[in-house]
């Protein structure tokens, strides 16, 4: 009928879910303009195809660090959140953004390393930030293999093994972040990616510490 | 008795080879302190740089050139600048192309002198698999007692000389039509190398 209007009405999940998707939103976005708004000296020789794969696999980088660190939020049961999207949701959210992350770190190594050739890999201690990757590359892998061979392991060696690498991962991810690439050289942007990770890991506890006193 | 003349015969070519070399003194190549520096300019500054690993030889007599020789094989992946992803970029096909020619190499064909202290070494240096002309200018800066090394002596040359890396094939010349990367590089080759008196 002519002039009814649609009136969304939002409970107090709706608006928890729209202030949680708009805080994801603003940091997707953040990290999204990162690799255009802080480039990398080696960007400055890096033209035409080249430029574009570079730029490409920094972006994927960024992004997989991002939904790294996102994944700790996910499986935190904190209760804001598990009241905003329930738990099954959340769960779920984890187990596939675990295989984006993994489809991003592997795109990230490709693209970035595809501009000055496959063979000519940045091997031994004067490329450690680069060491750290690929030794996280393989805690990611093994955090996937695991989680494909849940079923043949008993859950506590699962959940034993999986938090441990998760926590590796974690620690490495930062590492490997912070020194690879003169961007991430500034004090802003290097305060910028602690707080993430500090709030990530915060939630983490919380949501484990409430976790603890439910059960 | 065969084994014996056969032994003998071995032993002859083996003591005349030795001989046949005997003219120019064989040094050996202090490593630690022979070393190939260069510089280029990057827009306004100089960024300088050096080859870690090589091998080489080094047979030098002032009184007999003719059997004087320079040899040396230098390790493309050992470029260093302090920077990894610049010399990681250095590597690729858009200078050295490490992966397809690791290895610059020059061969001394005559040794002249030119000056009181000064020789000039003529050869071929192969850069990406190509061979070149090549004078490299070497002052002698003298032979002594080798202050830490009982019964050795040591020599010592250093030589400086700036080529243009386009003419060599390193690099195609973009990043100096930009007025990024000079296309001039100034290379210091410093040499120590040791013999038993």
């Amino acid at each position: 009928m002519a002039g009814d209007t649609t009136v969304v009405r939002f409970g107090k999940n709706g608006f928890k879910k729209l202030f949680f998707f708009a805080v994801f939103l603003v940091c997707f976005g953040a990290v999204s303009a990162f690799p255009f708004v802080f480039h990398t000296t080696t960007m400055w020789y890096k033209l035409g195809v080249d430029r574009v794969l570079l730029l490409s696999g920094q972006l994927a980088g960024c992004y997989a660090a991002f939904f790294l660190l996102l994944q700790f939020v996910l499986i935190s049961r904190f209760k804001p959140l598990v009241s905003a999207f329930g738990i099954g949701s959340l769960a779920k959210t984890h187990r596939l953004n675990g295989k984006v992350v993994t489809f991003l770190a592997v795109a990230h190594v490709l693209l970035i390393l595809l501009p000055e050739g496959l063979e000519n890999l940045p091997i031994g201690v004067k490329y450690w930030p680069e060491m750290v990757g690929v030794l996280l590359l393989l805690v990611i892998f093994i955090v996937m293999l695991v989680f494909y061979l849940k079923k043949t392991i008993t859950y506590p060696v699962f959940k034993w093994v999986h938090r441990v690498l998760a926590i590796l991962a974690f620690g490495l991810v930062l590492i490997h972040v912070l020194n690879v690439s003169d961007a991430f050289a500034g004090i802003s942007v290097r305060v910028t990616v602690g707080i993430y990770a500090l709030v990530c890991a915060a939630i983490f506890v919380l949501g484990k510490l409430d976790g603890r006193k439910v059960s | 008795m065969k084994k014996l003349s056969f032994f003998i015969f071995v032993s002859f070519l083996f003591i005349s080879a030795q001989f046949a070399y005997a003219g120019a003194r064989v040094w050996e190549i202090d490593k630690a302190h022979t070393n190939f520096y260069f510089s280029i300019d990057h827009i306004f500054a100089k960024v300088h740089g050096y080859f870690g690993e090589y091998s080489g030889e080094f047979a030098f007599d002032p009184d007999n050139l003719a059997e004087s020789k320079v040899v040396f094989n230098i390790a493309v992946k050992s470029i260093d600048t302090a920077i990894g992803q610049r010399d990681k970029h250095l590597l690729s096909a858009d200078f050295f192309d490490e992966s397809k020619y690791p290895e610059l190499t020059f061969v001394s064909n005559t040794i002249t002198k030119t000056g009181e202290n000064s020789f000039d070494v003529s050869g071929k240096f192969t850069v990406k698999g190509k061979e070149y002309d090549l004078v490299l200018p070497l002052v002698y800066a003298g032979v002594k007692d080798h202050p830490m090394e009982k019964g050795k002596e040591v020599i010592g040359f250093n030589g400086n000389i700036t080529i243009d890396r386009l003419a060599y094939g390193v690099g195609s010349g973009k990043f100096y039509e930009y007025g990024v990367v000079g296309k001039d590089v100034d290379i210091l080759v410093t040499i120590e190398a040791l013999s038993k008196k």
